[in-house]
């Protein structure tokens, strides 16, 4: 049995150099205004992390809350965006120093609890206590050791942090190093280009209902093919690289341009050195913006490039067996509790039906329908966190895969023993009747 | 005011400077004379910040500039010291007008209307688009005027500055000088050869095999 499990250490590592990164640039804005945070701060910032940590090791979460909590840390980083873009043009005019501590431990509270409920997985997973945690503490002490730097960074770095290009750095930060989650490509843009997906998504359903276009076959196949370009890949692609491009751009403009106006009194000379200075420093201050700017322009080059990136399998053909199928838990060249979709499908009286089984990472298994009520029943592909509906792209965390409702896969019931898994056809049948019947794009 | 203190400047074939002490009151005109290779080109670069001395020091308000570093030395000259030489370095290619841009350039930003006025105050509003080519020598001579006191230097440093020019043309100059210095207050050290030249100002130094020898001042 191995000490040391490289992924702890990579998730603890990433989470704790993200955390001191960003006390750094915190600190670096500070002490440009004068007012440094201390060693005290830094105590109660690391003591709530562990505490937190702690919590998320010892406290039983339901798989329900664990998905909440790392929503949050997603949600923080939204909000952490939108302050930045709106901080654009104001100074706080008090500076709390608490304040940005607080933020610290907002920002990545979520994180680290999730960072716990990936060790304790882990080392359950790996039936390895003592080297998921010893990997882990390496990977935090590791991360710390960035702090040993902060006088060399700090002095360097504080003439380019104003608050926007401090909210900005935070958000890089984030970005890059954030949560267990994953990295950046997987996490924030599919995220707003979901988002925006569903959003025209609905959007366009509610007109339709609305003014009840009527289910013609000319709308069935031409007007929907172009209706579906606005909530398809290609045009939420592009709206996401706009909004969060977009407003950090304005801002480094605007950076750009000439002071508003001269004290007045200064003259010639004196004049055009109060200029170039100003400008100068907004130069400087522009920097980290339009590196967030870049930064997030690359990913969404490098997510364009890569695609989707979605799982999904040839539907398995099965037959019934006196009212029941029936699915051998292990097989040759087939697990289904190895973590990855795997769908079924089952003909009878010239119809098809499918459906898969999936083992969550909290162990239980779900039967579902490779269809959900509301839209077209175009199945379901499989990301890294989450089953994302092909049709409408809306992402489902892995662990609530098996509750009914939205655009969840439709429950099945079923039997399971030690080696397989019975699913009665009359209930297949039965609940493929909630499928959405209405307009398909195909 | 600018403190002069045990100045040396020796080079392998020469001794430049042998120890020289002086203090140049703000706002004061300076006339330096003395016969050729006495110093006075030697001394004149190494209080404008263009060279180091061997020895001793050069002190602007208690600022010492022979320790500075040339990045550090670069910023002190563009803020504080304007330079005129016998010839004119005006870039060749580039207009009276955008003679005067560069520097300001250098200094910080260009404002075009600004360098214009300043060619006005020397006379050449019609000579903005004239290339250096173009101009005469009295005429060069302004440009560089315009060009050295364009960023409002405290200290103007000429070396020889009517050394190529005529007698009425000289007058010309130093009239534009006289006028510039009472109206904006700044420093003035001029060198030159010339007893009519040295006569402008309100103070005499008179140099020697790197030492000054006299030093008289005029009162009118
Ligand atoms: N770069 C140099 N290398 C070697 N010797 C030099 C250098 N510059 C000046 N000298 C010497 O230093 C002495 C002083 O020169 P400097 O140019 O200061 O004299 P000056 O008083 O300005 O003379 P002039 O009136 O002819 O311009 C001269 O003997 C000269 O040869
Ligand atoms: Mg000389």
């Amino acid at each position: 049995m191995s000490l040391f499990i490289p992924e702890a250490f990579i998730g603890s590592i990433k989470g704790t150099i993200a955390i001191s990164a960003s006390w750094l640039v915190i600190n670096s804005y500070l002490s440009s205004k004068n007012k440094e945070t201390g060693p005290v701060h830094l105590f109660i910032l690391i003591l709530w992390f562990m505490l937190l940590f702690i919590a998320g090791t010892f406290i039983e979460f339901d798989a329900f809350y664990k998905d909440q909590i790392r929503r949050v840390s997603a949600y923080m980083f939204g909000l952490l965006l939108i302050t930045a873009i709106f901080s654009s043009g104001w100074s706080l005019k008090r500076e709390f120093r608490l304040f940005y501590i607080f933020l610290i431990m907002l920002l990545y509270g979520p994180d680290v609890m999730s960072l716990s409920f990936f060790l304790k997985d882990l080392s359950a997973m790996r039936q390895n206590f003592t080297g998921a945690y010893i990997a882990g503490i390496t990977g935090f002490l590791s991360g710390l050791s960035l702090l040993f730097f902060e006088k060399k960074i700090r002095s360097g770095l504080s003439p380019y942090l104003s608050l926007t290009g401090l909210f900005f750095s935070l958000s890089a930060i984030k970005l890059l190093l954030g949560g267990t989650g994953g990295y950046a490509e997987l996490s924030l843009i599919p995220a707003v280009q979901r988002g925006l997906m569903k959003f025209f998504h609905d959007l366009v359903h509610q007109l339709f209902v609305f003014f009840m276009v009527p289910d013609h076959p000319l709308l069935k196949t031409t007007v929907w093919n172009f209706i579906g370009l606005i909530f398809g890949e290609a045009f939420t692609m592009i709206a996401t690289l706009c909004i969060l491009v977009i407003p950090p751009l304005v801002i480094v403009l605007r950076l750009l341009k000439r002071p508003e106006e001269v004290p007045e009194g200064l003259k010639g000379a004196e004049r055009r050195k109060y200029i170039h200075e100003f400008m100068l420093l907004n130069r400087k201050r522009a920097f980290p913006i339009f590196l967030f700017a870049l930064m997030v322009s690359f990913f969404w080059f490098f997510k364009a490039e890569s695609g989707p990136g979605l799982y999904i399998p040839q539907p398995v053909p099965v037959v019934e067996e006196e009212g029941f199928v029936i699915i051998k838990l292990k097989e040759p060249g087939r697990e289904l509790g190895d973590g990855n979709i795997h769908k079924f499908i089952l003909r009878k009286d010239e119809k098809t039906y499918r459906f898969f089984i999936f083992k969550r990472p909290d162990g239980k298994f779900s039967v579902c329908l490779d269809a959900c009520e509301i839209c077209p029943p175009e199945g379901y592909g499989q990301a890294r966190q989450h089953l994302i509906c092909i049709y409408c792209n809306t992402p489902i965390p892995f662990n609530t895969v098996g509750e009914p409702g939205g655009c969840n896969p439709i429950p099945v019931g079923y039997i399971m023993t030690e080696k397989e898994i019975k699913i009665e056809v009359e209930e297949i049948l039965k609940k493929w009747r909630l499928v959405h019947s209405g307009v398909s794009r195909e | 005011m600018i403190k002069v203190r045990g100045l040396k400047k020796v080079y392998p074939s020469a001794v430049a400077l042998r120890g020289v002490d002086m203090d140049i009151q703000d706002n004061e005109w300076l006339s330096i004379m003395g016969p050729s290779g006495s110093g006075k080109s030697t001394l004149l670069n190494i209080l404008g910040g263009l060279d180091y001395p061997t020895e001793g020091s050069v002190s602007y308000d208690g600022k010492e500039i022979t320790t500075m570093k040339e990045d550090e030395l670069a910023v002190f000259r563009r803020e504080n010291i304007g330079f005129i030489f016998q010839q004119s370095y005006l870039i060749p290619y580039l207009t009276a007008l955008e003679n005067v841009m560069l520097a300001q350039y250098f200094h910080s930003i260009v404002d075009e209307k600004e360098a214009a006025e300043a060619l006005k105050r020397v006379g050449l509003s019609h000579r903005l688009h004239h290339r250096p080519s173009e101009l005469s020598g009295g005429e060069q001579q302004r440009v560089c005027i315009a060009r050295a006191l364009i960023n409002s230097p405290k200290v103007l440093l000429a070396d020889e500055p009517t050394g190529n020019l005529d007698r009425e043309n000289t007058r010309v100059i130093l009239e534009l000088l006289g006028e510039l210095h009472s109206n904006e207050g700044f420093t003035i050290v001029l060198v030159t050869h010339d007893p009519y030249v040295a006569g402008w100002g309100k103070r005499l130094l008179t140099m020697e095999d790197g030492r000054i020898i006299k030093d008289e001042s005029f009162h009118s």
